[in-house]
C-alpha cells in the first residue's frame, strides 16, 4: 500500500470546528450601519475591512488540526511469505451419511449436517492454507480444487449433499482425487490464481471422512495408501457415526420422508486406522459431534503451520510541512491583532 | 360611470390633512394667489415692457435691439401665463433617504412636492409629476382636478422608497419623458453628482426649471460625531466616520463641491431653494415664491 493518509485520521473532525466558528462570527457580528449618503466623501479612513489577520487564523486552525492528524506519506515494501499446508478434505457422500446418530440442539441430525458446520470452521481456523474438497460415492471428484479463497470454499461446504454421484462408498478413489489435486496444484498455480501469489506449501495431508467401507471405485484403500504413503502426504481418517444400527429417514418415491427405519451401519475402522498408520497420519472415531469437532481441532494442533511474514513500511512524515506555516500564520494573526486592537488613550492633562 | 373614490394611503392622507389645514392657517389661497391665477411665475408669450437688465436676471431675456439703441442692457418682460402646465420631477435617489434628525430629505422633499401640489390644486393648475428613480420613472399624467392631485400625492407618499443597499444609479434632472411645451418644472431631489452636460442649457431655455434640494445638518455641518461605522448608498461602500480635523476637511471640500454644482445647475438664484435644517417646508417654499413674486414686480415696475 503506498499513499497519503492521516495517521489519526479522526483529528480531520476539528475541522469542523473551522466553519463553525466562520458561521458563529458571520451572524453574531451582523450588527446596524447607518446609511449616510455621500459619507465616503467625508471618510478620513476607509472603512472597518474585515482584518486579514483573522483569515490567517483561519488558515492557521486549519493546518494545525491537519498537523495533528500527521499526514504521512507511506511507501509499502510489504513482501509476505505465506507458508501453508496444502490440505484436501475428502468427504463421503453417500447415503448413509444421511444416518441419524448424531444429536443436534433440536434432536438427531444425519451425518452430513453434523460434520457441515464443524468443516467450515475448520477452514476459518486455518487462513493460510490452501484446502480444497474431494467428494466421493460410487464414484469420486474435486468439488474444490485447492484454493485460498475460503469464503468460496466455505459456500462449497454448505452445498453439500447426498445424491450428488451415484450411491457407494469409493474410499480409494476419493484419496485418489485428492492425490492428483494436491500433486496438481504443487506443479502449477491453480486456476484463477495469478503466478507467484499461490502460499508457498510447507507439506500437505489429506482429511478422510467416511462412515462407510469401501465398496466401489477403481483404486483400493490400499492402493491409494501406498501412494499416499510414496507421496509422503500423511492421511488422517475420521469415522463419522456408530457401528450397529442407526436411523435412518424413509423418502417415498416422490422424496418426501415418510419415517425412519434402523439401519446397518458398518465403518471399516480396520481400513481407515491402517490408512492412517501406514501413512503418518491418525485415525480419530468421532460417533458424536463433540468427538468430531475433537478430531478436527486435533488435526488443526498437528498440521499448524508457521507463518512469516516481513513488511518493510516506509512512513515520511508529512507534520512539520502543515506545523510549520500554522505557526507562521498564528505569528502574522498575533501581529495583526495587536496593530488591531486600539491602546488605551493617555489622559490629557 | 361614477368616479371611484381615490384610496389614500393612512400616511399620506395624515401628512395631507396636516398640509392642508397649515396652508388654510396661513391663508395661502389669498396671500399667495395675489391677482394671477397661479404663484408660479412661469414665463408668458405675451409682451409687457423692457426693463433695465439687473443681475440675477435670465439673459435669455435681454432684448438686443433696445440694447443695441439705448447703450445700456435692457430686458423684455413678459405677461405671466394665467394658467401654466407645472411638471414636478421627484429624483426619487437613495440619498434623499437620510437624516440626521427626526425627517429624512425625503420626507422634506416629499412634503415640498405635496405643497406644491396643494398650491397648484387651489388655483387650478395642471399638475404633472414624474418620480424618476433608479427603476424607472413614474409618471403621472397632467391634471387640474383636485381629487386626482390628491390620489397622486398619496402615491408620491405611498412610493417605496429605493434600495438603499442596491447599487447607486445618477439620475439626471433632464426629463426624458414627454412634457408639455413651455412648463414649468419643479425639480425636487439631491444634488447630481456630475456637473450639467451640454444639453442642460437647452433643455432650459425650453423651459424654466426650478430646483429643489433638502439639506441635513450633517449636510451643512458634517456628522460631528464618531468612530461610526457607516455605509454610503452613493459610494457603495462600509466607511468609517471620525470626528476628526480630516473628516472636517474633507467635509468642507466636499460641501464646497456640491454647492459648485449645485450652482452650475441651477445658475439663476430665483430658481433655486434649499431647504435647510430643521427648516420647514411650507416657510422656506412660501417665502421662496414671495421672493420671486418680488422679483417679477421689480422687473414690471
Amino acid at each position: 500500500m503506498t499513499g497519503l493518509r492521516f495517521d489519526q485520521p479522526l483529528a480531520l473532525l476539528a475541522l469542523l470546528v473551522v466553519p463553525a466558528v466562520m458561521l458563529w462570527r458571520h451572524y453574531r457580528g451582523r450588527s446596524a450601519v447607518r446609511i449616510v449618503p455621500h459619507a465616503a466623501a467625508w471618510a478620513s479612513a476607509p472603512g472597518p475591512a474585515r482584518p486579514p489577520w483573522i483569515a490567517a487564523l483561519y488558515a492557521a486552525c486549519v493546518l494545525i488540526v491537519i498537523a495533528l492528524a500527521r499526514p504521512q506519506q507511506v511507501s509499502d515494501d510489504q513482501r509476505v511469505v505465506q507458508q501453508g499446508y496444502d490440505l484436501m478434505l475428502v468427504v463421503d457422500l453417500s447415503t448413509s451419511m444421511l444416518s441419524e446418530d448424531y444429536k443436534g440442539a433440536k434432536g438427531p441430525i444425519n451425518r452430513l449436517e453434523t460434520i457441515r458446520p464443524i468443516i467450515q470452521q475448520f477452514v476459518r481456523n486455518r487462513p493460510g492454507d490452501r484446502i480444497g474438497i474431494a467428494v466421493f460415492a460410487r464414484q469420486a471428484l474435486t468439488l474444490a480444487p485447492l484454493t485460498t479463497d475460503h469464503g468460496w470454499l466455505a459456500r462449497q461446504v454448505a452445498a453439500l449433499q447426498t445424491g450428488l454421484i451415484d450411491d457407494g462408498t469409493a474410499i480409494g478413489d476419493g484419496v485418489g482425487i485428492a492425490l492428483l489435486d494436491i500433486a496438481a496444484a504443487r506443479t502449477g498455480p491453480p486456476p484463477g490464481t495469478a503466478p507467484g501469489s499461490a502460499p508457498d506449501s510447507v507439506g500437505a495431508f489429506i482429511v478422510l471422512l467416511t462412515d462407510g467401507s469401501n465398496n466401489s471405485g477403481e483404486l483400493t484403500p490400499a492402493e491409494a495408501t501406498a501412494l499416499a504413503r510414496y507421496r509422503k502426504i500423511p492421511i488422517y481418517t475420521i469415522g463419522t457415526g456408530r457401528n450397529g444400527m442407526v436411523p435412518f429417514p424413509v423418502f417415498d418415491a416422490r422424496g418426501r420422508r415418510v419415517g425412519t427405519s434402523l439401519q446397518p451401519s458398518t465403518l471399516d475402522i480396520d481400513a481407515l486406522e491402517t490408512i492412517a498408520a501406514q501413512t503418518g497420519g491418525r485415525f480419530f472415531m468421532a460417533g458424536d459431534t463433540e468427538a468430531l469437532r475433537a478430531a478436527f481441532a486435533a488435526i488443526d494442533a498437528a498440521r499448524k503451520a508457521q507463518f512469516q511474514i516481513r513488511r518493510s513500511v516506509r512512513v515520511s512524515e508529512f507534520f512539520a510541512w502543515a506545523a510549520v506555516p500554522a505557526l507562521v500564520l498564528l505569528l502574522l494573526a498575533a501581529q495583526g491583532l495587536r496593530r488591531g486592537t486600539p491602546s488605551p488613550r493617555r489622559p490629557a492633562a | 360611470m361614477a368616479s371611484r373614490p381615490p384610496v389614500i394611503d393612512e400616511r399620506a392622507r395624515a401628512t395631507l390633512r396636516r398640509l392642508e389645514w397649515r396652508l388654510r392657517g396661513r391663508r395661502v389661497d389669498t396671500s399667495l394667489a395675489g391677482d394671477h391665477r397661479s404663484i408660479f411665475r412661469g414665463r408668458g408669450i405675451e409682451f409687457d415692457q423692457v426693463v433695465r437688465f439687473e443681475f440675477g436676471d435670465d439673459i435669455r431675456e435681454i432684448d438686443w435691439n433696445v440694447t443695441a439703441r439705448l447703450g445700456d442692457v435692457y430686458r423684455k418682460v413678459f405677461v405671466e401665463d394665467r394658467e401654466i402646465n407645472i411638471v414636478i420631477v421627484f429624483a426619487d435617489s437613495s440619498a434623499l433617504q437620510f437624516g440626521s434628525g427626526d425627517v429624512t430629505r425625503r420626507d422634506v422633499l416629499l412634503e415640498a412636492a405635496a405643497l406644491v401640489m396643494l398650491f397648484s390644486a387651489a388655483n387650478r393648475e395642471r399638475v404633472m409629476v414624474i418620480r424618476q428613480s433608479a427603476t424607472g420613472s413614474q409618471i403621472f399624467p397632467p391634471t387640474r382636478e383636485r381629487a386626482r392631485i390628491l390620489t397622486v400625492i398619496n402615491a408620491l407618499f405611498a412610493a417605496t422608497p429605493p434600495d438603499p443597499l442596491a447599487a447607486a444609479v445618477p439620475i439626471s434632472p433632464i426629463v426624458r419623458e414627454r412634457i408639455p411645451r413651455g412648463a414649468l418644472v419643479i425639480h425636487l431631489g439631491d444634488v447630481p453628482d456630475a456637473p450639467p452636460p451640454a444639453e442642460w442649457g437647452g433643455w432650459q431655455r425650453r423651459h424654466r426649471v426650478i430646483g429643489i434640494r433638502a439639506d441635513d445638518a450633517w449636510d451643512r455641518d458634517g456628522p460631528g460625531t464618531g468612530p461610526l461605522a457607516v455605509y454610503d448608498p452613493v459610494a457603495g461602500c462600509v466607511v468609517e466616520l471620525e470626528d476628526n480635523a480630516a473628516t472636517r476637511a474633507n467635509h468642507a471640500v466636499w460641501r464646497a463641491a456640491r454647492e459648485a454644482r449645485w450652482r452650475a445647475w441651477w445658475s439663476n438664484p430665483a430658481d433655486r431653494l434649499v431647504i435647510g435644517p430643521s427648516e420647514d417646508a411650507l416657510a422656506a417654499l412660501a417665502g421662496f415664491l414671495r421672493a420671486r413674486e418680488r422679483r417679477g414686480t421689480a422687473a414690471r415696475s
